[in-house]
């Protein structure tokens, strides 16, 4: 059901492409990592402005559970309440991550699919191209040839590995919020990720075809595109009700923008 | 502290993912029958089997060069009778082996030669980015995997890469002939015919080439890539793409004589041709029968929820066709005169067929892939087990 319904569309949208766009494969992945990261849009700038309005409300969540601490239950109601009065939902976060991550999955299964690069994985491909469309069928193999890379095989050079891994840590640390006023787990937890988010990146890209390396290199320049063209979702417009947020000093920016002096511009990001 | 335990824990993942990465992987079997021995390239190991009772003879792995796991071997292995060589190549290795066999079939056979010579750069990383520079000379032998077995003419050995050249290697030393170069990858077995290599590769194209220099004669472009190896029948070259295509081609020419447009699915195993016919099954489960002298369909038969890869055999006696299903892991068999569907024969539980079916005449082998069991010989008559190797415990 899983291919029938979205890896096997996501596939044959490859092909299409591919046809479309002169027979590069580079081309047609490009393509359709936009394609589906540009669909995806709104659902990450919602996940990052629910991400950072969770940011914003840690000191206040912090003096309810420190107020709270000895009534579990009066601590979820003030929780709560919290969020209505904010306009959060709880959950806001994870549903689009819910539905984003299965979809990244399957665009990753869709490409390597389409690039074949064993007898058997061809084979396989021979029964997920969709024959009523003119054409389709008789790209296979795609030509995987790209500059020094054949997508179809691991990197020799170890060059889009190392991109890969520059361009998650560059990502990474754009979208780690600022520390300064952050729970210290949280900020050990992201400063973990940063490290360890590249290292593993760069590992999967290493150890698998080019084509994966090419997907994360492109999904991680639209990401980071992204960052900079809806910025204020990134960087933080002033949350609803957050006039007594604010007075207890929650500035949580992305990095770049916290190196400026937080204290006379409390979340001022609006740019206006 | 906290920060160091996620570190840890991801470190683990990943040590977990990278065991994952490096399993061993599944092969394609090939196998080869001279001189009553079975000779079977599957997974990472060369084995001699008696073909008569699957008693295994000897078994090899090229492990003192490759890194053994991820060897494996696609490619059908070729016998050479004149210097009694085996040549095998293996997939992700990027070698040519040729085993010395002896007249003792139980001897473990010594590598006569093996190709290239010398592995790629000294230098790791770096040797080979300026090699593909132009930094330091270019590192001999294929760049790709060896899908398809080679074949033998005259002194030479002639295989197709994954990297889309097709390597023609003096049987004598092991030295490279020619190479000539296709725009795709070279995934079927060449047609040696008197001085004329006819291979088919996936830049839709095939070519005949001179067997001594590698020359060009001439280049037919068909309408999808070629997966399958051509075949020589009645003064016509067969062969069929993934353009849903089966061609018959003039082989002095390259000429298209006659074409079959009605396809429904790649074609991408060789055609088995036997009493002026030629068989066609492609990856939909359609089987096609052409009459060879005059081309045309004779029967067509469609076996529901099939793939067909491998090339099939005929019984012994003419009657009944046996195609390996994939997708199935079954032995299909046919009725050789009009198509019809026959019992079919069960191979191992779970099993895939990929692999080309492979006869002496008196016995069929098959090669099952994702099974504990790697060869069955059945009795080419009637299609009845004889033996299976390993034998089930």
């Amino acid at each position: 059901m899983w291919d029938y319904l979205i890896v096997d569309p996501l596939t044959n949208l490859l092909l299409l492409f591919y046809q479309l766009l002169g027979n590069q494969t580079m081309l047609a992945v490009a393509a359709l990592t936009l394609l589906v990261r540009l669909l995806l849009t709104p659902l990450t700038l919602s996940q990052q402005k629910m991400a950072r309005k969770q940011q914003e409300l840690q000191p206040r969540m912090k003096a309810l559970q420190e107020k709270y601490k000895n009534d579990r239950e009066r601590l979820a109601q003030e929780q709560m309440a919290l969020y209505k009065e904010l306009g959060i939902n709880p959950l806001g976060g994870c549903l689009p991550m819910l539905i984003q991550l299965p979809l990244m999955f399957a665009l990753y299964g869709a490409i390597i699919r389409a690039l074949a690069s064993t007898p058997i994985a061809l084979l396989d491909l021979s029964a997920h191209i969709y024959r009523w469309i003119p054409g389709l069928s008789t790209l296979a193999p795609l030509n995987g040839r790209f500059l020094w890379m054949d997508l179809a095989v691991r990197d020799p050079f170890f060059i889009m590995p190392l991109l890969v891994m520059a361009t998650t840590w560059y990502q990474q640390k754009l979208l780690t919020p600022a520390t300064a006023n952050a729970d210290p787990q949280a900020q050990s937890m992201s400063q973990s990720m940063l490290i360890t988010m590249p290292l593993m990146m760069g590992f999967f890209s290493a150890q698998y075809a080019t084509g994966l390396s090419v997907y994360l290199l492109i999904s991680n320049l639209i990401g980071i595109a992204q960052y900079f063209l809806f910025r204020r979702h990134y960087v933080g417009a002033p949350v609803s009700g957050e006039k007594s947020a604010a007075s207890s000093a929650p500035v949580v920016t992305a990095n770049k923008a916290s190196r400026k002096p937080p204290a006379k511009a409390p979340v001022k990001a609006k740019g206006k | 502290m906290k920060r160091w335990w996620v570190l840890l824990g991801l470190s683990l993942i990943l040590l977990a993912l990278s065991g994952c990465v490096g399993g061993r992987q599944e092969s394609w079997a090939g196998a080869v029958v001279a001189d009553g021995v079975l000779y079977i390239a599957d997974m990472d190991h060369v084995r001699a089997l008696d073909a008569a009772t699957g008693e295994e003879l000897w078994a090899w792995m090229p492990g003192t060069r490759a890194n053994a796991a991820a060897t494996g071997f696609y490619a059908r292995p070729a016998y050479d009778a004149e210097r009694k060589l085996l040549l095998v190549a293996t997939l992700h290795g990027q070698e040519v082996y040729a085993l010395q066999l002896t007249d003792n079939t139980r001897a473990v056979p010594g590598v006569a030669w093996v190709y290239p010579r010398e592995k790629g750069s000294t230098i790791p990383l770096i040797g080979p980015l300026l090699q593909a520079l132009g930094a330091l000379p270019e590192a001999e032998g294929a760049k790709g995997q060896y899908v398809a077995g080679g074949a033998i003419g005259g002194d030479l050995f002639v295989i197709g890469n994954g990297d889309g050249s097709v390597y023609a290697l003096r049987l004598a030393d092991g030295t490279l002939a020619w190479r000539f170069v296709t725009q795709e990858r070279v995934w079927t077995t060449p047609l040696i015919v008197e001085d004329t290599v006819y291979v088919a590769s996936m830049d839709h194209g095939v070519y005949a080439l001179a067997l001594a220099d590698g020359a060009l004669k001439w280049k037919f472009e068909g309408r999808g890539a070629f997966g399958g190896a051509p075949v020589l029948v009645d003064g016509g070259l067969w062969i069929g793409d993934f353009g849903d295509r089966v061609y018959r081609l003039d082989p002095e020419t390259g000429a298209v004589l006659w074409t079959f447009e009605e396809g429904e699915n790649w074609f991408w195993s060789a055609g088995t041709p036997g009493a002026g016919r030629i068989t066609f099954a492609d990856v939909g489960g359609n089987v096609i029968t052409f009459s060879t002298r005059t081309p045309s369909v004779v029967w067509q038969q469609r076996v529901e929820g099939e793939i067909f890869r491998g090339q099939g055999v005929w019984s012994s006696d003419g009657k009944t066709l046996y195609l390996p299903g994939y997708q199935s892991g079954v032995i299909r068999a046919l009725e050789a005169a009009t198509g019809s569907i026959l019992p079919q024969i069960s191979v191992a539980q779970g099993a895939r067929l990929p692999g080309d079916l492979i006869t002496d005449g008196e016995r069929i082998y098959v090669m099952p892939i994702m099974a504990a069991t790697r060869v069955q010989a059945l009795d080419a008559e009637n299609g009845k087990l004889l033996w299976q190797y390993p034998l089930p415990e």
